[in-house]
């Protein structure tokens, strides 16, 4: 969820600009260093090839340097660089939905991109230029209005959240484990439900406390969350909303913290546990190849662990080898299909059974589903 | 202890604003161990002789010695420094901060004790020693005024003041309050202090000062011994002499006609809860000219208000002439007849930050020619300007520039302009000529004076020169009651002043409102 | 002797102070913004091009300049009223939020069919009501009990952010699509769209432009707005005159919770096409006070100060994508607008060098003066 991953939401950014203008100027101008500047887009033009005249622009709401969603993102397309020797590949970071993405999309066009990737909710934002565009391929992430020249993409991020609810179920001792999130929908229930699936398989007395903030963005809000959460006995933190704040917290209380595509091993060591990492290279290469042959598909594009779309953050130093081995046995399962995680019977946290005996929910209908919380969840999805 | 060298000497001192002398070669000895009382209406100068005896301000001439040696004090902290301590009538407290905090609030590091916990002991000593009770410990937002008032005189104690200059301190007390207060002074004087008294209450500066020095109009008007004075000498020093003030000669054969303007027991609640006008009944008639005496704060600003419909009576009945106007907002007065001049010209009387155009039109904008169905029409109201500008010699306005940065007379004239261009029976002018130049207040009265041809005036002035000048009659206004009224043939200027600062009021108390009214009305 | 600044209003400010000192100022932030470009290793001339292309040269650049600027002029105008009568809305951002929600509404909740006149008539009557009676929260109390209306405004953004929120995220409401893999809003009908004059710029502007007009009209030129410049000068002096405070602090703050909204709705049909809640946070209603403050709440100030912040910040990818950091970029476009803005200061005032002496003793402070009478 790349909504959750913002910086502060500051777009007409020149607020953060004014601010950023006036304590510069009071240090006495820093300025920034040339060579980390350019290096980013500099390729070595000597051994450009047949992909030199195809170009590709990246569109981020964020910094690149967010160390979740937007270096996830940035990461993924310096492998499609990687990949395609000399192919021009250039992003740019800090571009609010609304009228500045638009801008940007079309600054992308005009400068001659032939392909655009809008890496959060842009959809609306580039509807316009897509059908003005023709020529110009666009892939946007959790979009769905179909364009011949559009192709979506979203993640199955249960594949992974699955194995980080075993590391949470091994690793809480009190047998609570917080969950915040901004709010309650399909995608978010999901990997919900597969992290505490993952909790129960390693630890079925442990229960996942599901807390909805109302908010995307507002590490004062999540530090009040993350601090009640330690203070009722939840020794694991995982997060959907995303703020560093949740591992200092966890740091100070002695418990552990688990990352949406973030990499936090560095920064708190002790509090580390784990995270998915999405992995958008694939897609983005599959696509390039597509386009380059003139065989590109619109449509929607889901992809798990199979696909080549997530993979995982170094594990914290206290998770324990048995759970290392389990978890590659699970992700083994999924690859070959001997593994599903939905298979049922599945109750509720109600006590219904959502998914019967011998059933299971398709990979391809997943993006469907869900309207319930899993055994084992504390919260409720709320009313409305 | 109450030696014979004079504490403090100041000669020949002056200080001027814009040119105009506050105070003017003023002489003011303060002995050791001694109460003097510094008296003088509003504007005299007090404020301005006390701002510089605590280095508030650097005078333009004269010498200010303390103990026979010369000293110019650079700022309030270095007047400290010497001993000298100023309590202002507004508190200067920080209401979050402890009673302690405050006093040592902007000391010196080097000059406090290091621990609050000291400075908390100091203060509790030094509140015993002079009967100032308040708990150090206490934030000042949970005290009383008079509390307050200790915190404020303890600061100055604990900085070690010997000398302390009190503004006005009884103005904001209760009477139990006072007298408590004067207890601390009387300690303070018995062991070696010197207070100045501001006041301008006559009582409590008969009962409590050991000298006094009256301020008229910037000067020195003399320093009198207390036990060897009178009241009525000491009003005479700071009203004025009788003979000094002469009639202006119009038309005595004037005819007095219907009432324009009638209070009858009209009473008003202060901002404080208080009763600021008690119990007014009187009647201003057509042709004829009302001044009303008084020292301010003594209810004036609140009868202007409920007379033009800026508050409300708590019981009375108010007549514009004719109408019933008792409940009526400031529309309504107007409507039926009041123009206003108040006393406040930039803060209520003008927008100050409009210009002059907008003002002159400030309770006619929204009618023909200077609007129709809501719009403006900036010629209409441009011409009425002119009109105004010419015929009331209003200078100095430029076009778009904001009103207050012409000068107060010309200010006056167009408010004047405004509120005499209205349809209007009774004008109510407050202050009118405070703070002009000569020629501008001439003017000023002239266009009063001739008001009273066709219609009924009230005037409220500080300046009973100006009032015994203007009125047909005069009525004297004391802590909100009418404690007297004259007709302009038995003016008895000394008793004016003692019923002015209370020291009359039971020569007036058999004057009973009606009566009052009655003398006022024939 | 130490010599002090001495800063005196001006009298009267003539063309050339008028114009030249903010083209000064100008001149200035760009040599200033060069320097910094060069120690960062950008070229200057490439970066002032880039900017001056993607904002003002030709009429595509323009019209994005002024697309952007729409909501701006309507959020300004919203902050310039209120401040105007010394009312401090703040809420802006949250009437704004308002009028999408009102607006969206309307356009959902009517046939597709009805035609776009009176579709887009009845998205800005509601859209403006809804975020007038938002406003109107803050101002009864601010009217009857005096309660801050910095605070109450303020608190109202949060409660409107949450509803709006709330629609879209937190539950299956009206305004939502249940096609969506991660919640957003209907689309609109094309019955709902403000019609693009060229690109993107849409009719809002036109909106915006003659709100503008009517706004200065009203303030400057009827009764009504001789009531509002009174109280906003001096409430006292408006109480003498006889002017009601509490009925025009009520239909000020309504007006400008209306102003604010019909940015919303210009947002919502113009722009996003749908209650679109990311797209809709963008601190619209917030910069609008920036813009009011430096328009000095002057209505036809207004327009200018949006279209020069639109101008700066509509640079901000295409200066990325010629290399340069986006720290850069933001203090660059940062620069330019306070150094501009901070040269009206030199507009309505002088500074000289005073001579202690003459400034000390001759006319103190008028607060001084105060103190001593």
């Amino acid at each position: 969820m790349p909504l959750m991953q913002k910086s502060p939401r500051t777009h007409f950014r020149l607020l953060t600009a004014l601010l950023l203008t006036l304590s510069v100027i009071a240090a006495a101008c820093g300025g920034s260093d040339p060579s980390t500047t350019e290096a980013s887009t500099e390729i070595d033009q000597a051994a450009a090839d047949d992909y030199s005249d195809f170009k590709v622009v990246m569109i981020l709401d964020g910094s690149a340097e967010d160390g979740g969603w937007n270096t996830t993102h940035l990461r993924s397309g310096r492998k499609v660089e990687a990949n395609f020797p000399g192919i021009d590949f250039s992003f740019v970071e800090e571009i609010e939905p609304g009228q500045p993405a638009t801008n940007a999309f079309q600054d992308a066009v005009d400068a001659g991109a032939n392909l655009v990737i809008g890496t959060t909710f842009y959809q609306f934002d580039m509807i316009d230029v897509a059908a003005e565009n023709p020529d110009v391929y666009f892939l946007t992430w959790s979009g769905f209005e179909p364009q011949p020249n559009v192709g979506h993409f979203s993640q199955a991020s249960e594949d992974g959240r699955y194995m980080d609810g075993i590391v949470a179920g091994s690793l809480t001792k009190s047998n609570i484990i917080g969950y915040p999130v901004g709010f309650s929908f399909e995608e978010v229930n999901r990997a919900l439900n597969a992290f505490t699936l993952g909790v129960r398989e390693v630890n079925p007395d442990a229960e996942v406390r599901a807390v909805y903030l109302n908010t995307w963005f507002d590490p004062a809000i999540e530090q009040q969350a993350a601090e009640a959460l330690a203070n009722a006995g939840a020794d694991v933190i995982a997060h959907e909303v995303g703020s560093q704040v949740y591992a200092t917290v966890m740091a100070q209380n002695d418990g552990y913290v688990i990352g949406y595509t973030n990499d936090w091993s560095d920064f708190e060591p002790e509090a580390w546990a784990s995270s998915l990492l999405f992995d958008w290279s694939t897609y983005y290469i599959e696509q390039i190849d597509a386009i380059l042959a003139g065989e590109f598909e619109a449509g929607m594009s889901y992809g798990g662990l199979k696909e080549g779309w997530i993979e995982f953050a170094p594990y914290g130093p206290d998770v324990t080898q048995e759970t290392l081995d389990l978890i590659d046995e699970r992700v083994a399962g999924i690859l070959d299909g001997t593994f599903d995680m939905f298979a049922g019977p599945i109750k509720d946290n109600q006590g219904n059974i959502v998914v019967a005996e011998g059933e299971t929910i398709a990979f391809g209908d997943r993006s469907a589903c869900c309207q319930w919380l899993v055994e084992g969840i504390v919260g409720e999805i709320p009313a409305g | 202890m109450a030696g014979e060298a004079p504490h403090l000497k100041v000669r020949n001192l002056t200080k001027s604003f814009y040119g105009v002398p506050a105070i003017d070669s003023v002489d003011f000895d303060l002995r050791g161990g001694e109460i003097h009382g510094l008296l003088g209406e509003n504007g005299a100068g007090k404020s301005t002789l006390c701002s510089v005896l605590s280095g508030l301000y650097r005078p333009d001439s004269g010498t200010v010695s303390l103990d026979g040696e010369a000293v110019q004090f650079r700022s309030p902290q270095d007047a400290s420094r010497h001993g000298v301590g100023m309590v202002y009538q507004h508190f200067r407290l920080v209401d979050s901060f402890t009673v302690a905090q405050n006093i040592v609030l902007g000391m010196h590091k080097k000059q406090r004790p290091r621990s609050m916990r000291q400075v908390e002991s100091m203060v509790a000593d030094l509140a015993e020693e002079f009967g100032l009770h308040v708990d150090p410990t206490a934030s000042i937002w949970q005290l009383s005024v008079g509390e307050q008032q200790r915190v404020e005189i303890l600061k100055q104690l604990f900085r070690g003041a010997r000398i302390l200059i009190l503004d006005e301190p009884t103005a904001v007390l209760a009477a139990q309050e006072t007298d408590r207060l004067f207890e601390a002074i009387s300690t303070m004087v018995a062991k070696g202090h010197s207070v100045v008294l501001v006041s301008h209450k006559m009582a409590e500066t008969m009962a409590y000062t050991d000298r006094i020095t009256v301020l008229r109009r910037g000067v020195n008007a003399g320093s009198v011994t207390t036990a060897s004075t009178t009241p009525a000498e000491v009003a005479r020093m700071m009203f004025g002499d009788s003979n000094a003030a002469e009639r202006t000669n119009y038309d005595a054969a004037q005819q007095v006609g219907e009432p324009m303007l009638s209070l009858s027991g009209v009473s008003v609640q202060g901002d404080h809860g208080l009763l600021a006008v008690d119990d007014a009944t009187f009647t201003v008639r057509r042709g004829q000219i009302v001044g009303v005496a008084g020292v301010a704060g003594n209810g004036q600003r609140e009868l202007q208000e409920v007379i033009a419909g800026l508050r409300s009576p708590v019981s009375g009945t108010i007549e514009i002439a004719g109408t019933n106007c008792t409940s009526a907002g400031p529309k309504q007065t107007a409507q039926a007849g009041l123009a206003y001049v108040p006393e406040d010209r930039l803060g209520v009387g003008l927008a100050p930050g409009l210009p002059l155009e907008h003002n002159i039109v400030l309770k006619s904008y929204d009618r023909s020619p200077h609007s129709r169905r809501g719009v403006l029409s900036d010629s209409a109201i441009e011409k009425t300007m002119n009109e105004l500008v010419e015929k009331f010699d209003v200078r100095g306005n430029r076009s778009g520039m904001r009103v207050s940065l012409m000068s107060g007379g010309n200010l006056q004239k167009a408010i004047l302009a405004r509120e005499l261009n209205e349809d209007h029976q009774v004008l109510l002018a407050a202050a009118p000529t405070r703070g002009l130049d000569m020629a501008a207040a001439e003017a000023v009265r002239s266009h009063i004076i001739n008001e009273r041809a066709t219609r009924g005036v009230l005037v409220f002035s500080e300046d009973l020169d100006e009032i015994v000048k203007v009125s047909d009659v005069v009525l004297v206004m004391f802590k909100g009651r009418i404690v007297g009224s004259f007709a302009s043939d038995e003016l008895d200027l000394d008793e004016i002043g003692l019923l002015m600062t209370g020291s009359g009021a039971e020569i007036a108390s058999t004057d009973t409102p009606t009566a009052t009214s009655t003398r006022a009305g024939s | 002797m130490r010599n002090r600044l001495r800063v005196m209003p001006r009298g009267v400010t003539g063309p050339e102070v008028r114009f030249g000192v903010p083209l000064g100022a100008l001149a200035f932030a760009l040599l200033l913004g060069a320097i910094i470009l060069a120690f960062a290793g950008n070229d200057p001339i490439e970066a002032y091009r880039t900017m001056f292309d993607s904002s003002l040269n030709g009429w595509k650049a323009q019209s994005r300049t002024l697309a952007l600027a729409t909501p701006l002029i309507l959020t300004g105008l919203a902050a310039a009223v209120a401040f105007q009568m010394r009312v401090y809305n703040i809420g802006g951002e949250g009437q704004l939020y308002l009028g999408a929600i009102g607006a969206s509404w309307v356009g959902l909740a009517l046939p597709a069919s009805t035609p776009t006149p009176l579709m887009l008539s009845a998205m800005l009557i509601v859209g403006a009501l809804a975020g007038a009676c938002w406003a109107l929260l803050a101002a009864i109390p601010k009217a009857y009990f005096n309660a801050d209306e910095i605070i109450t405004t303020l608190m109202l953004n949060f409660i409107a952010l949450s509803l709006m929120n709330w629609l879209i995220f937190g539950s299956r409401s009206f305004w939502r699509d249940p096609r969506r893999p991660v919640p957003g809003g209907k689309r609109l009908p094309e019955s709902a769209i403000m019609p693009s004059i060229s690109g993107r710029l849409h009719i809002g502007i036109i909106i915006a432009i003659v709100a503008a007009i009517f706004l200065w009209w009203l303030l400057r030129k009827t009764s009504w707005g001789f009531q509002i410049r009174t109280i906003g000068d001096s409430p006292r002096a408006a109480r003498y005159a006889g002017m009601s405070v509490r009925r025009k602090t009520m239909a000020v703050l309504a007006l400008s919770g209306a102003l604010a909204a019909i940015a919303g709705v210009s947002e919502v049909s113009g722009v996003t096409k749908g209650l679109e809640p990311i797209a809709l946070t963008s601190n619209i209603g917030f910069t609008g006070i920036i813009v009011a403050v430096v328009a000095r709440s002057n209505p036809l100030g207004v327009v200018p100060v949006s279209i020069f912040l639109a101008a700066i910040a509509t640079s901000g990818s295409r200066l990325q994508s010629i290399g340069i950091d986006v720290e850069v970029v933001f203090l660059l476009q940062g620069l330019i607008f306070l150094t501009v803005t901070a040269g009206e200061f030199f507009v309505t005032n002088t500074v000289s060098l005073a001579h202690p002496d003459t400034s000390a003793t001759g006319s103190p402070p008028t607060s001084e003066i105060k103190a001593a009478i």
